[in-house]
């Protein structure tokens, strides 16, 4: 449900950046994130105890650094520490609880534009469906629409409770795969396309947890005997050549959200 | 002390470091940036269009023969070389002694004969050690290693390297400031180094170390007691649904004992329809019978952190009644490669990015797989057109890149094709066949008409001012007959063996009784004579090393193949007057036998066997070849203007080219008579 | 390399050793053991090799 409202914002708030390049839309994105982080984390958390707590923990270390001859002050400061950070990490878990449900909304939501590359004209792939139970061969029929070509299938392959094709992208462009399986109607969509757009690897299953992984396209039907269709995109690089990875763009996102939160605390006047 | 290791094995300590391929192509990326900027500002852009510099382009189309050639010019098969011929000129082109790919590139590489460049075949022999190899290439493993319980950690890295002696052409043209771009130059693996771009060809080993060894997976019963020569078979079959088999790569480095790495793969029948699941890894794909697959990566892990980054083909001839899947040798991956393939490092993971993943392994058409019947002659026809169209495919950026110097761009897809397809042009061959080679008796005309296309497209696309030139390294003949020169030696007493049965044979020496023997063959057209001081268990003092070669010179050249009536061998070479450059002439044969044109040596004998019979028909699928005497199988010489300095051979073009150029005195070394 | 194993050998064996070792002029009878099994398993590594490079041989199209 709330998918279905995020995958329509997200698609428009990267569609200027759908034609330039991906680091290019990442940049900004995570310093959108590090904006929100700080501002959430200025919000939720308790800004002055934070304060005082690093100040304690400054206080501990230059304790040791002053009575570094006494090994019982020493030990004494450090318990300290160790008993402030403790402190700190407490306050710092309200802010990240609050986080972390958006987070991973939003981090899912990227995962689709930035952990998958294109397809381009040619490019050939597979599409297969997840078989909810093994059963005798079913009936499975692909009716592709005019810029996809179907090059092979259905293949049903019963030890893995799969049906399969191979498609060849033909032309640029958002496609719905029309499937019939074992009499039920189905649609599974596609993209040919090189930009940074939303691509949809699975088209999961009603299930809740399966939603919430991959909220990139609707659900199939509730009591549907297909428990998934997949299209295998190739995993993205986040715009660097040799780093292809659905998780390369992940990385680049964490550090550049961390670098940009750690360059805008003072100009928000964030404590963490 | 760690032993030797197959020329893999170091190389997997190597880390792709791709953060730093990255940093230097964003490097090299800036100045073609301003480049092009500049070529805007001052309005002259244009596809191909140069720099103002001399440009000069030479094609390599490996076998292409000047008879053949000539005839479908007149034909109208090939309208651009005759074109280009009415502009220019076009001609036979000279080749090697023995007129052998390695040694005639070689040739023109260094502008010196083997007697300087040290090829002088395919195979050698190490005289120490008395067992055949390769000639131009050598991998050396880490000397040093450190032993920690079953692991090993080699100190130090391994290396290949390039045999061939004497300096390529291009390097000296570097040095002078002119750019080079040098693409699968044969005889240059690993490469020089010193072009501006170079991408290895002829000579790149597979990740077995190997110019190829291909898998073959079948559930035919025994077929894994079958012994093939450049592939192996494995048994395999279905289970609940499942082929379960494993893909093998070369020992590990890591491990003190021998160990192959192996990676795992699945094959999912469909249980009714000619087709099923391939899973490799996290690769899928989907085959139906008779279908390629695009290349398949494949990781092969040595220790958690090092790894062997390969990829191969699948092919999957049949799934019922038995299962028949091909596997191409697993080549190098250019996209992360783990031997030295090109210059810089990563220039042919670029070429990958631009124009998709290509045979790595210097020589692509697999005629083992024909030979050993798992391919049949149209699958290898696919085969090869696939590995044919790679290289074609590359081209297209290669020469949108070239703005001034030379650019030289190697095909080997017609040698190769020539090499088995021959016998489909030629009613005389002991296996024609009117009606089974009828529908391939268009394969070599095609071959032909292809080069043409690729001589069209530069035409199309290369600045007016540019010097295009095509050439061959050598010619191409029929292969009726074979002769084994060691049985001929056995026979007439130069030869003495361990077991007279000789079809129990196992080749490499392995039956040769070396005390009783003078003169023993190996390699194509290589006779040496096991001369003492030189060769191991040598037995020849080198004050009657003359006379013998003499004695076998004279009786070579009278012999006559009963089946012909004709002389066998139309010329026998001493080493010392037919190579006029030195320095590496020591590693060469004593004799160089030039067979009658239609004849060629056997292959038992190359490898240091000695079958059964001198001479027998021809009735394998290598039908056509040039390993004969050198006059009788010339190369072309195609320019689309008179040379200022003719070349007539390809031991003068490069110095022909370099004076186009704009450079003189190359090589530096040569025999000063011959220029 | 890290530590030692013990080998049993018949004591007949070992004072021929010790007898040859010294005539051979090695400081100890364990440094003639260690040289000529050495010697021994090179040889043996070395059929190993060669088994590699007739395998690589035949990957090699234009001989069978």
């Amino acid at each position: 449900m709330i998918n279905s409202f995020l995958r329509p914002l997200f698609d428009g708030l990267l569609y200027p950046f759908r034609g330039l390049h991906p680091l290019v839309g990442l940049t900004v994105v995570s310093l959108v994130a590090a904006i929100g982080i700080l501002y959430v984390f200025k919000l939720t958390s308790n800004q002055d105890k934070l304060a005082a707590v690093k100040r304690k923990i400054h206080a501990g270390l230059f304790e040791i650094r002053l009575f570094n001859d006494n090994p019982r002050a020493i030990l004494r400061a450090q318990l300290d520490i160790l008993r402030h950070n403790l402190t700190y990490l407490r306050l710092a878990m309200v802010p990240l609880l609050w986080m972390i449900v958006p987070l991973v909304l939003v981090i899912a939501q990227l995962q689709f534009h930035y952990g998958y590359r294109g397809l381009d004209p040619g490019q050939s792939t597979l599409v297969k469906v997840e078989l909810a139970a093994a059963a005798g061969r079913p009936q499975a029929i692909l009716h592709a629409p005019a810029g996809v070509a179907v090059e092979a299938g259905p293949a049903w392959l019963p030890a893995l409770n799969e049906v399969a094709w191979r498609i060849a992208a033909v032309e640029p462009g958002d496609y719905e795969l029309d499937l019939e399986i074992g009499g039920e109607s189905l649609s599974k969509s596609v993209r040919v396309s090189n930009d940074v757009v939303r691509r949809s690897p699975i088209r999961p299953s009603a299930a809740f947890a399966d939603q919430l992984l991959y909220p990139a396209e609707p659900p199939l039907p509730r009591g549907s005997a297909v428990r998934a269709i997949h299209v295998v995109y190739p995993p993205g690089d986040a715009g660097i050549p040799g780093w292809e990875s659905e998780w390369t763009w992940m990385i680049v996102f964490f550090v550049l959200s961390m670098v940009f939160a750690f360059a805008l605390r003072k100009p928000l006047g964030v404590t963490f | 002390m760690s032993r030797q290791r197959r020329a893999p094995g170091p190389c997997g300590g190597r880390v792709h470091n791709v953060l730093r391929a990255a940093w230097s192509r964003a490097q090299r990326a800036k100045p073609s940036l301003g480049v092009a900027a500049l070529v805007l500002a001052l309005g002259c852009g244009g596809g191909g269009q140069g720099d103002g510099g001399p440009k000069v382009i030479v094609l390599g189309f490996d076998g292409m023969d000047y008879g053949l050639a000539r005839h479908f010019m007149e034909t109208g098969a090939m309208p651009n070389f005759a074109r280009l011929a009415e502009s220019g000129r076009f001609g036979p082109l000279g080749t090697s002694v023995p007129p052998l790919s390695p040694v005639a590139w070689s040739n023109f590489i260094t502008g010196m004969d083997a007697g300087g460049h040290g090829i002088f075949d395919f195979i050698h022999r190490d005289p120490e050690r008395m067992i055949p190899e390769f000639s131009t290439s050598k991998a050396e493993s880490s000397e040093r290693t450190l032993k920690l319980g079953k692991w090993q950690i080699p100190l130090g890295s391994g290396k290949i390297e390039l045999l061939r002696k004497g300096e390529p052409f291009w390097s000296v043209l570097e040095r002078r400031g002119v750019e080079t771009t040098i693409i699968r130059m044969p005889a240059n693996f690993p490469p020089s180094g010193s072009a501006s771009r170079e991408l290895s060809g002829m000579g790149t080993i597979d990740i077995l170390g190997s110019p190829g060894i291909f898998s073959y997976y079948t559930s035919e019963l025994f077929a894994a007691d079958r012994q093939v020569s450049g592939g192996v078979i494995y048994e395999a079959w279905e289970e609940d649904g499942v082929v379960h088999a494993e893909l093998h790569g070369p020992d590990n480095p890591f491990l003190v004992e021998k160990e192959e790495v192996t990676a795992d793969f699945e094959l999912y029948p469909d249980p009714e329809e000619p087709i099923a699941k391939l899973v490799v890894g996290s690769e899928e794909r989907l085959l139906k019978v008779g279908e390629w697959s695009d290349w398949v990566p494949v990781t092969f892990e040595l220790i958690p952190t090092q790894s062997l980054h390969g990829m191969c083909r699948f092919y999957l001839k049949a799934l019922r009644p038995e299962l028949q899947l091909y596997v191409s040798p697993i080549n190098f991956d250019p996209l992360a490669p783990d031997i030295p393939i090109s210059t810089p490092e990563d220039y042919a993971t670029e070429l990958a990015r631009r124009s998709g993943r290509f045979y790595t392994q210097g020589m692509p058409e697999d005629v083992q797989a024909l030979k050993a019947g798992v391919l049949d002659r149209r699958e290898f026809l696919a085969q090869a057109k696939i590995a044919g169209d790679e290289i074609r495919r590359q081209y297209e950026p290669v020469l949108a890149d070239f703005t001034s110097g030379l650019l030289f761009y190697y095909f080997g897809n017609l040698d190769q094709v020539s090499h088995m397809m021959f016998r489909a042009i030629d009613r005389q061959h002991p296996r024609y066949d009117p009606v089974a080679d009828a529908p391939f008796a268009g394969v070599i005309e095609e071959l032909y008409r292809q080069a043409d296309e690729i001589v069209g497209y530069t035409l199309d696309h290369m600045a007016d001012d540019t010097l295009l030139i095509v050439m061959s390294d050598h010619g191409f003949a029929s292969l009726r007959r074979r002769m084994s020169l060691n049985t001929w030696l056995y026979e007439r007493g130069y030869l003495a063996v361990k077991n007279p049965d000789l079809s129990q044979d196992p080749g490499f020496f392995a039956n040769i009784d070396w005390s009783r023997t003078r003169a023993y063959a190996v390699g194509l057209n290589g006779l040496y004579v096991n001369l003492a001081g030189r060769e191991r268990d040598g037995i020849v003092p080198p004050a009657e090393r003359r006379a013998l070669m003499e004695e076998i010179a004279a009786e070579l050249l009278a012999t006559i193949d009963p089946a012909t009536g004709q002389p066998a061998v139309t010329k026998v070479y001493r080493r010392e007057e037919v190579y006029r450059d030195r320095g590496a002439i020591d590693v060469g044969p004593d004799l160089i036998i030039g067979f009658a044109r239609g004849t060629g040596g056997a292959d038992d004998s190359s490898l240091g066997g000695v079958p059964p019979e001198v001479f027998t028909d021809n009735d394998g699928e290598w039908t056509g070849d040039h390993g004969m005497d050198h006059e009788t199988v010339p190369g072309i010489l195609l320019t689309s203007r008179p040379l200022k300095r003719p070349a007539t051979e390809l031991k003068n073009l490069a110095a022909s080219i370099l004076a186009e150029l704009g450079v003189e005195g190359f090589p530096a070394t040569a025999d000063p008579g011959e220029k | 390399m890290f530590g030692s194993t013990k080998v049993k050998l018949d004591s007949d064996l070992v004072k021929k050793v010790k007898r040859y070792a010294d005539i051979a002029g090695y400081s100890s009878a364990e440094e003639f053991i260690t040289h000529a099994l050495e010697k021994e398993l090179a040889k043996l590594e070395d059929a190993d090799s060669e088994e590699e490079i007739k395998k690589r041989l035949q990957g090699l199209g234009y001989i069978s």
